[in-house]
C-alpha cells in the first residue's frame, strides 16, 4: 500500500515538475478534463503522462526480467543489460536502422513491427548463446563473462555500422542509446504495454515451477517441474520484453538487475508469487523516479540516471557476497 | 691674378656642370628605380587591398612581399591561426608551413560549401578534392566527382589524409571544430586552411567570404564585384522590409528531436534573417555562441501566440501538417499552425549549405515574401516554401 502510495507521490510530481512548471491547481484542472492557463498546457501534460506511463511498462517489464533471469541462471548478477541482452537488443535495432532502412519505409505499423521484431531477435540471440555457455560450462563466472563479451563484440558491430552510417541516422542512434522515455507514439505504447502486461501475467502463472529451479535442477525436475520447458518460457518472456522495451526507450541500464534484489533485500523471501508483483511496483517506483530526476531541474539520459541509480546497488551485492563467501 | 680668376671660374663652371649632370644621373637612377619597383608591384596578383565590412572570420593585411591572413573565430574572435599568401610568380626559395602560394591551382575541400564560394568566382577547376560529396546538392560537383574531375576523399565520413597527400594539393580547406587532426598533412607541407565561414552570424558576412576564395584564386576584383551585387541587393530589399512594416510578427524555428528542439540563438545567423525580414524572433534576447537547446515543452509553452514558423530541416520526402501535428502533440493549437503560416527550407531539396551561402539576398526575399507577400508581388520563392495541407 505504501509502495502504492509512494508511486502515485512520484507520477504526480513527475507531472508536475519540468521545462514548464504547473501549479498542482492547474494539473488537477487538466488531468480533469478542464482546460489549462494556455491552450499548449493539456498537450504538455498528455505527453509527459505518455512519459509516465512508458516509464512505468518498463519499469514493471524490466524488472521483472532481471528477477526471472537470475532465477534461470541462479545467479545475483543476471540481468538484461549486464547478460548483454539489451545490447542483442540494440544490435537488432542498428542493424536495421544502418543496413536495411529500406524496410523502415512501409507504413508506421509496418516500421513499427520491424523494429520489434530486430529487437527482439537480437535480444533472443544473445539469451540463446548465454544459455548454450551457461549450460554447457554449468558455471556462472562463465556465463557472465560471456555475456560481457557478447555486448563487446555487439557494441564493436554498432561502432562499425555507426562509423559508415550518415550524419542524420548515427545522430539519431546517439540519442536513442541515451535512454528515453518521450515521444513514443501512443500505437506503441497500447502495443508494448498489452504485450508486456500479457507476458508479466504469464510469468507470475509460471511462479512455482520457477521456486522449484531455484532449488537446483535435479530437485525441480522431482518436484515435477518441466525444466526445459520452464527455461525456454523464461526465455522468450525476458527477450520479448526485453526487446521491445529497448525498441521504444533505448537501453535502459541497471533497473533490471538492481530492482529484484532491492525487493529481496526487503522482503526477505523467494517465493515468486510475492516477489513478481513487489518487483513489478518498486521498478514502476524507481522508472518513474529516474524519469522525474531525468526531467527535472535539467534534462538528463535516462540511462545515465538509472545508472547513477542501479550500479550503487550492484556494488552492494558484490561486497554481501564478498563477505558471505569470504573471496 | 687674371690667370687665377679664370681658372678659378674654369673650375667653377666645370663644377657646376658636373653636379648639374650627377644631379640630372641621380635623379635618373632614383626614377629607375622607382620604375623597378613599380614594375615589381605590377608583377605580384596583390592589385587590390582587400577589406572587410560583415566578415568576422578572416582579416588581411597586406605587406611588401605577402599577404597576412587571419582567421578567427567569428563568434568570439578569437584567433585560430594564420597564413601568408605569396605570390607564386615572386616567391623565391623554400615554401614554409604556414606559406600558401597564391594563385592557388589545386585545393582540397573539407566542407562542399566550400566549392560553391569556388564556383561563384568561376574557380571551381581548381577544386580537385572533396570530402562527404554524398550529402551535397551541387550537381556539378557530383557531375565533376562521375567524371573523375573531382576525386571524392571521403572515408568513413572524414576525409581519407592518405588519399590527399598523394594527391599533394596545393592547399586544403578545412573547418576547425572537428575531431579530426591534420598534422600528417602539415607536416607534408600541405598548407591546411580553417575556414569559419559557417559560425558568421551576419548573412551578409557568410556571403563575404568570397572574398577570401577572390584572392586565394588571384580574382579578387571579380570577388569584390559579386559580393557588392550580393550587399547592394539585400540592403535594398532590409530596407524595403523596415519601412512598410506596421506591425512585427512573430518567427519561431526548426522543429524538435526527441526531447529537445535546436533554436538559433537570438545573435545567429537566422534571427538576423528573420529580423531583417521583418519578423520578430522569440528568442532574440537569448545571446548565445551556438544553438539553443530548449525542452519541447518550454519552446511549445513559449511559440503558443507567435504567428510564423520557419522550419530549416533535412527532410527526404518533405513534411506536412498532418506529420508535424503527429510529431509534435501540442503543436496544433499555436497560431503559427492554426493560420498555416508554416515554412520550410528543406536542406534535402535546395542547397541551403552551399549556394544559399553566396545567396543572402534570396533567402531574405523570400521571407520577406513569406512576411509581407505585397512588398514583392512578383516573387516566386526558391529556398523557403509554405507547408501544405
Amino acid at each position: 500500500m505504501v509502495l502504492v502510495l509512494l508511486i502515485g507521490v512520484l507520477v504526480l510530481f513527475d507531472l508536475k515538475l519540468g521545462a514548464v512548471d504547473f501549479s498542482f491547481k492547474e494539473l488537477f484542472s487538466i488531468l480533469s478534463g478542464g482546460s489549462g492557463e494556455a491552450r499548449t498546457h493539456s498537450y504538455i501534460i498528455e505527453a509527459r503522462l505518455h512519459r509516465v506511463f512508458v516509464a512505468i511498462i518498463a519499469g514493471a517489464g524490466l524488472s521483472v526480467c532481471g528477477l526471472l533471469l537470475q532465477s534461470l541462471f541462479r545467479n545475483p548478477l543476471a540481468g538484461p543489460s549486464v547478460l548483454g541482452i539489451s545490447s542483442g537488443a540494440s544490435f537488432g535495432v542498428a542493424l536495421l536502422i544502418f543496413i536495411f532502412p529500406s524496410l523502415l519505409m512501409s507504413s508506421e505499423w509496418g516500421a513499427m513491427t520491424v523494429t520489434f521484431l530486430f529487437a527482439i531477435a537480437g535480444a533472443l540471440g544473445v539469451m540463446m548463446v548465454i544459455l548454450t555457455v551457461g549450460l554447457r560450462l554449468r558455471s556462472n563466472t562463465a556465463m557472465l563473462i560471456a555475456g560481457l563479451m557478447l555486448s563487446y563484440v555487439l557494441g564493436a558491430g554498432v561502432q562499425i555500422m555507426l562509423q559508415y552510417a550518415g550524419a542524420e541516422d548515427t545522430r539519431g542512434f546517439v540519442i536513442w542509446g541515451l535512454g528515453s522515455f518521450s515521444n513514443v507514439p501512443m500505437s506503441q505504447i497500447i502495443f508494448v504495454s498489452s504485450v508486456t502486461f500479457f507476458l508479466l501475467l504469464l510469468a507470475f502463472t509460471f511462479s512455482k515451477p520457477m521456486n522449484g529451479m531455484l532449488l537446483g535442477e535435479r530437485y525441480a525436475k522431482s518436484m515435477g517441474i518441466k525444466v526445459k520447458q520452464t527455461q525456454y518460457l523464461i526465455i522468450v518472456i525476458t527477450s520479448i520484453i526485453t526487446g521491445i522495451i529497448t525498441a521504444i526507450c533505448g537501453p535502459i541500464a541497471f533497473v533490471g538487475i538492481a530492482v529484484p534484489h532491492i525487493v529481496k533485500m526487503y522482503l526477505k523471501s523467494s517465493d515468486h508469487k510475492i516477489l513478481i508483483p513487489f518487483t513489478v511496483l518498486t521498478g514502476i517506483g524507481v522508472c518513474v523516479l529516474s524519469d522525474l530526476i531525468s526531467s527535472y531541474p535539467i534534462p538528463l539520459p535516462v540511462n545515465a540516471v538509472t545508472s547513477l541509480l542501479g550500479a550503487p546497488v550492484i556494488i552492494w551485492i558484490v561486497v554481501k557476497q564478498y563477505k558471505h563467501s569470504g573471496w | 691674378m687674371e690667370r687665377m680668376e679664370k681658372r678659378l671660374r674654369s673650375y667653377t663652371q666645370k663644377s657646376l656642370v658636373f653636379l648639374v649632370l650627377l644631379a640630372l644621373l641621380s635623379s635618373c637612377i632614383q626614377h629607375q628605380e622607382r620604375e623597378v619597383k613599380q614594375a615589381e608591384t605590377e608583377k605580384t596578383i596583390f592589385k587590390t587591398h582587400v577589406e572587410t565590412h560583415y566578415a568576422k572570420g578572416f582579416q588581411l593585411t597586406y605587406h611588401d612581399d605577402h599577404v597576412m591572413l587571419t582567421i578567427t573565430d567569428p563568434r568570439n574572435g578569437k584567433e585560430i591561426g594564420q597564413w601568408q599568401l605569396v605570390d607564386r610568380n615572386t616567391h623565391e626559395g623554400a615554401w614554409e608551413k604556414n606559406q600558401i602560394p597564391v594563385p592557388i591551382q589545386s585545393t582540397v575541400c573539407l566542407s562542399t560549401t566550400h566549392f560553391a564560394y569556388f564556383k561563384a568566382i568561376k574557380e571551381q577547376d581548381k577544386v580537385s578534392g572533396a570530402v562527404n560529396v554524398e550529402y551535397s546538392l551541387d550537381q556539378d560537383l557530383k557531375k565533376a566527382v562521375s567524371d573523375n574531375v573531382i576525386e571524392d576523399l571521403t572515408s568513413a565520413g572524414e576525409m581519407n589524409q592518405e588519399e590527399v597527400l598523394e594527391m599533394s594539393p596545393e592547399l586544403v580547406l578545412v573547418y576547425p571544430f572537428g575531431d579530426q587532426s591534420y598534422e600528417d598533412l602539415i607536416q607534408a607541407q600541405i598548407p591546411v586552411l580553417n575556414i569559419t565561414e559557417y559560425l558568421e552570424l551576419d548573412p551578409l558576412a557568410k556571403a563575404e567570404w568570397i572574398k577570401l576564395f577572390g584572392v586565394l584564386t588571384g580574382k579578387d576584383s571579380l570577388a569584390i564585384e559579386k559580393f557588392s551585387k550580393i550587399e547592394k541587393e539585400y540592403i535594398a530589399l532590409k530596407q524595403k522590409a523596415e519601412q512598410q512594416i506596421q506591425h512585427k510578427p512573430c518567427v519561431f524555428f526548426n522543429i524538435p528531436f526527441k526531447k529537445t528542439w535546436n533554436c538559433p540563438s537570438g545573435n545567429s545567423y537566422g534571427a538576423e534573417l528573420a529580423e531583417n525580414a521583418g519578423f520578430e524572433y522569440i528568442y532574440s534576447d537569448q545571446i548565445a555562441e551556438g544553438n539553443l537547446t530548449l525542452e519541447v515543452e518550454k519552446v511549445l509553452h513559449d511559440v503558443e501566440n507567435c504567428n510564423a514558423w520557419v522550419i530549416v530541416s533535412y527532410l527526404p520526402g518533405g513534411i506536412t501538417k498532418a506529420k508535424l501535428q503527429e510529431e509534435i502533440p501540442g503543436i496544433q493549437v499555436t497560431k503559427a499552425f492554426i493560420e498555416n503560416q508554416i515554412y520550410i527550407c528543406n536542406t534535402a531539396e535546395v542547397d541551403y549549405f552551399g549556394e544559399a551561402c553566396l545567396q543572402p539576398q534570396l533567402l531574405l526575399k523570400d521571407l520577406i515574401y513569406w512576411n509581407q507577400s505585397e512588398l514583392l508581388p512578383d516573387h516566386q520563392p526558391y529556398y523557403i516554401q509554405r507547408i501544405s495541407e
